[in-house]
């Protein structure tokens, strides 16, 4: 299924929205699976984490079910028992099994809505968004400081960078797409990307607006994948 | 009293403001509210507004369930809003401090200070630097004499309304005892002051008369020479005695439907239905069991019922039976079978808080942890036979054994035992039977787990006992400092080897603990005091500064001594002496009397009445739910 994240929600850490899963799936009378074991858990599975903070409109899971429900169910029970910034958009039932989603999404896309204060009549700000973008495009190697278990690691994120879209919204104001890479190479979390974009710009908010399965020339959406 | 410069924002630059601050810390989950069942209220079809306040931060104070119900209890009327706030995190406070915002409530990001009425519950006294902290950072003035009209009343209940004597320059009113009643009266007189346009002194004069509200302002203390009390008057036709609140009927006191469903991990992050109240074991160091008499248990099938819906409407995979003692209910054993036969299918586990160690049962606590054999924690409270009789606990050794024994038998490999120390007439016997005692359960534990004997463990966890208002032992003094540290001592030496494991509870902690359970009014400014120099989380050893509480005592010129070392007389004036949950001074006293001889007292369930006073005084009968148990 693929569902949206804003809001409060967008606080949830990936451990807890799979327990807030958990119980709006308890809450709906839908009959999940569990796992085996001493400490069965449901069989709900997530794509790649979302950073603490950022909506999403692309987030998706894998659910097992006890019964065959039809996916227009799924999704309208769960919406109703979903907490205040969760919500189910599609859901596809498929017998047979597939590939666990964070194996499968190999690149993820972001948007940026980008605020330039335009002082003064001058051109010059906006502009300079789009320079750099251009420039930061054409460099054989981006080092970002990353955070890892406490440390500091500089990595080169360049290679992790699949492309990029700059729009106008309105005066001052830019939506930037970034599409970047996810898997055993690494990802760019969007954080990574602040730095390097001019001081004058604030960035009003920042959403993951794609999660993509792309095969060769063949691009995806993990639900898009299944058929019909 | 404060120095929060409070800017002028509309209502949308504020919401925008704490978007940013909330986004900012690290656990943005406390304070983003919009958890599933939480109510928001639109606040002009409503008369009075509430915000529930616990002064520890969110994923203790969510899993309180007395707050919780009050949560709802008030939501549920139209006319009413209540909301919550938990103690800001340090990073939040920081925050707040440097861009001058006040505290605000999870629901719809208000100041504390646009509200009506804030409810402290009072849980624990190391809180309470807390809650003058979030009444700063609100910017109310903490001193009641400095708040204005248009301020809203303070309120404190839970068991530190009891003895809320330290806090009574900073409070409005305290309620003592049950809630779900009372506060319905004390908010249907807030809207007809309103209505009526009441200034506060009418209104605290109509709240005068409802039972269970005490009103600190209206009582005059008198100290002597020596620190004591000489007298305490009611003034204005105050009450002489103010007695707590008792649900008569439990079967008919209010269970909401629904429980607000947290988004991160709380520390109880289940569904707590409370099975009954009350306990009357009589236990002469507890305050809980001499607080909440009698003992009125819940219906089986209104637990049942409850349940089912309140499961419904959270989707919770764990409920807890939760009560002072849940295996004393009489209808304990076939409740959980009904509810585990029911719900075990479906992947929700029963549970309970705590299991005595004479109603164990390994089947009962397999279930309980779901199948699992995580660790398991008994409470022996003392370690010889005969200062468990001291302390009215009515536990042999031999049920002690026996227990233990059985739960290595059943599997499990580590157990946790829980003691006091520094208990009335403990001597160096009893703190070497702790040892010999976890010894013991440890070679027991070897011998039958032969062949893993190096996974077996045993762990002794140790607080110190700290005498507490309205129990037996409220005269007695709390051991010192130095005297904690020596007994530590004696049981860290005793305890070293494979397969033992000691935890203890910081002693000055308990000291702190100490003084302000047993406390007066002048206490009030060295709690100013401590606050203004930074104390705050004082339960949390991170936070706890006993460096900087000991300026404080010194800068106003008391010793904290005072209030734990002494022994009280039995004709001393306490500061709580007018503040009653209905016990009889001459039963207390009579406990006393023979926890010194270290005579057992019967549980009232056996039949015998042990004459403690409640059920006279406060016009209640004990209730069963069945089972053959006669009271």
């Amino acid at each position: 299924m693929c569902y949206q994240i804003s809001g409060p929600a967008r606080f949830i850490s990936h451990l807890d929205i799979i327990r807030t899963l958990g119980r709006a799936l308890r809450r709906a009378g839908l009959s999940i699976a569990y796992s085996q074991g001493f400490h069965p858990l449901p069989r709900l599975s997530l794509g790649p984490p979302l950073p603490l903070g950022i909506e999403s409109t692309a987030e998706y899971a894998d659910l097992v079910f006890t019964e065959a429900y039809p996916g227009e169910e799924i999704k309208s029970r769960l919406n109703t028992s979903l907490p205040l910034g969760l919500e189910v958009t599609e859901v596809k039932a498929v017998k047979e099994k597939v590939r666990s989603l964070t194996s499968a999404i190999n690149q993820l896309d972001y948007e940026y809505l980008i605020k330039i204060p335009i002082s003064k009549g001058s051109a010059g700000d906006e502009d300079s968004l789009t320079k750099c973008l251009q420039e930061l495009w054409g460099r054989e190697e981006l080092l970002a400081t990353k955070m890892k278990k406490g440390v500091e690691k500089v990595v080169d994120i360049r290679a992790l960078w699949k492309g990029y879209h700059l729009s106008n919204v309105k005066e001052g104001l830019y939506r930037l797409k970034l599409e970047v890479e996810y898997g055993p190479a690494g990802t760019i979390r969007p954080e990574d990307l602040l730095p390097f974009l001019p001081s004058a710009c604030t960035v009003e908010r920042i959403r993951r607006v794609g999660a993509w399965i792309v095969r060769g020339d063949h691009k995806k959406t993990p639900l898009g994948i299944l058929g019909t | 009293m404060t120095d929060l410069t409070t800017k002028l924002y509309s209502m949308d630059e504020l919401s925008k403001e704490y978007e940013r601050l909330i986004a900012g810390v690290e656990k943005p989950g406390r304070y983003c509210g919009g958890e599933f069942n939480s109510v928001v209220k639109d606040w002009t079809e409503t008369s009075v507004r509430v915000v529930l306040a616990f002064p520890d931060i969110y994923e203790i104070g969510l899993s309180h369930q007395g707050l919780r119900l009050l949560y709802h209890l008030i939501n549920q009327e139209e006319d009413y809003v209540a909301e919550r706030v938990y103690a800001p995190a340090h990073d939040l406070e920081e925050k707040l401090q440097s861009t001058g915002l006040p505290l605000f409530s999870l629901e719809t990001r208000r100041p504390l200070s646009a509200f009506d009425l804030i409810g402290f519950t009072l849980q624990y006294e190391l809180s309470y630097t807390n809650i003058l902290n979030m009444l700063k950072l609100s910017g109310i003035p903490w001193r009641r004499a400095e708040r204005g009209e248009d301020h809203p009343l303070v309120i404190g209940g839970g068991p530190g309304s009891f003895n809320p004597e330290p806090l009574a320059d900073f409070f409005d009113l305290f309620l003592l005892g049950e809630g779900e009643e009372a506060v319905l009266e004390i908010l249907a007189l807030c809207v007809e002051a309103k209505r009526k346009s009441r200034t506060k002194m009418e209104l605290k004069r109509e709240l005068m008369k409802v039972p269970g509200v005490y009103l600190p302002e209206f009582y005059k203390v008198v100290y002597k020479q020596d620190g004591t009390v000489e007298s305490i008057t009611p003034l204005d036709g105050a009450p002489a005695r103010v007695e707590k609140r008792v649900i008569a009927d439990f079967n008919k006191a209010f269970i909401p439907d629904t429980e607000i469903v947290p988004y991160i991990e709380t520390i109880h992050d289940r569904l707590m239905l409370e099975i009954l109240r009350g306990c009357s074991r009589g236990c002469r160091f507890c305050q809980a069991g001499m607080l909440y008499r009698p003992v009125r248990e819940r219906d089986e099938q209104l637990i049942i019922d409850s349940i089912e819906k309140i499961l419904k409407h959270t989707g919770y995979e764990e409920v807890s039976l939760t009560s002072l003692s849940s295996t004393d209910h009489t209808r304990i054993r076939d409740l959980i079978g009904v509810l585990t036969d029911c719900y075990s299918p479906q992947g929700i586990n029963i549970s309970l808080p705590s299991m005595r160690i004479d109603a164990f049962s390994p089947e009962l606590a397999e279930s309980f942890q779901g199948g699992r054999k995580a660790s398991l924690t008994f409470a022996p409270e003392a370690g010889t036979d005969r200062l468990r009789r001291v302390i009215n606990k009515n536990l042999t050794h031999a049920e002690i054994i026996q227990a233990t024994r059985a739960a290595f038998e059943a599997g499990w490999q580590k157990l946790k035992l829980y003691f006091m120390i520094g208990l009335p007439t403990e001597t160096d016997e009893d703190l070497d039977g702790i040892v010999a005692l976890a010894r013991e359960i440890l070679e027991n534990g070897q011998r039958i787990h032969e062949k893993r004997r190096g996974q077996v463990r045993v762990t002794v966890s140790v607080s110190t006992f700290v005498p507490k208002a309205h129990t037996p032992f409220q005269w007695r003094p709390q051991i010192t400092v130095e005297e904690t540290l020596e007994k530590q001592e004696r049981l860290r030496a005793g305890l070293r080897g494979r397969g033992l494991q000691f935890s203890w509870h910081e002693a000055k902690t308990s000291q702190l603990e100490g003084v302000f359970s047993r406390g007066d009014r002048r206490l009030g400014r060295v709690l100013e005091q401590a606050v203004a120099l930074g104390c705050k989380f004082d339960s949390w050893d991170d936070w706890f500064n006993w460096e900087q509480w000991c300026a404080a005592f010194q800068g106003c010129g008391i010793e904290p001594e005072f209030y734990t070392a002494r022994r009280r007389f039995y004709d001393e004036v306490l500061p709580w002496s007018h503040l009653s949950p209905g016990l009889d001074l001459d039963y207390l006293i009579a406990e006393d009397q023979r926890a010194e001889k270290a005579m057992l007292t019967e549980d009232c369930r056996t039949g015998k009445c042990p004459g403690c006073g409640v059920c006279p005084s406060l016009k209640v009968t004990p209730k069963t739910a069945g089972g053959g148990v006669n009271i």
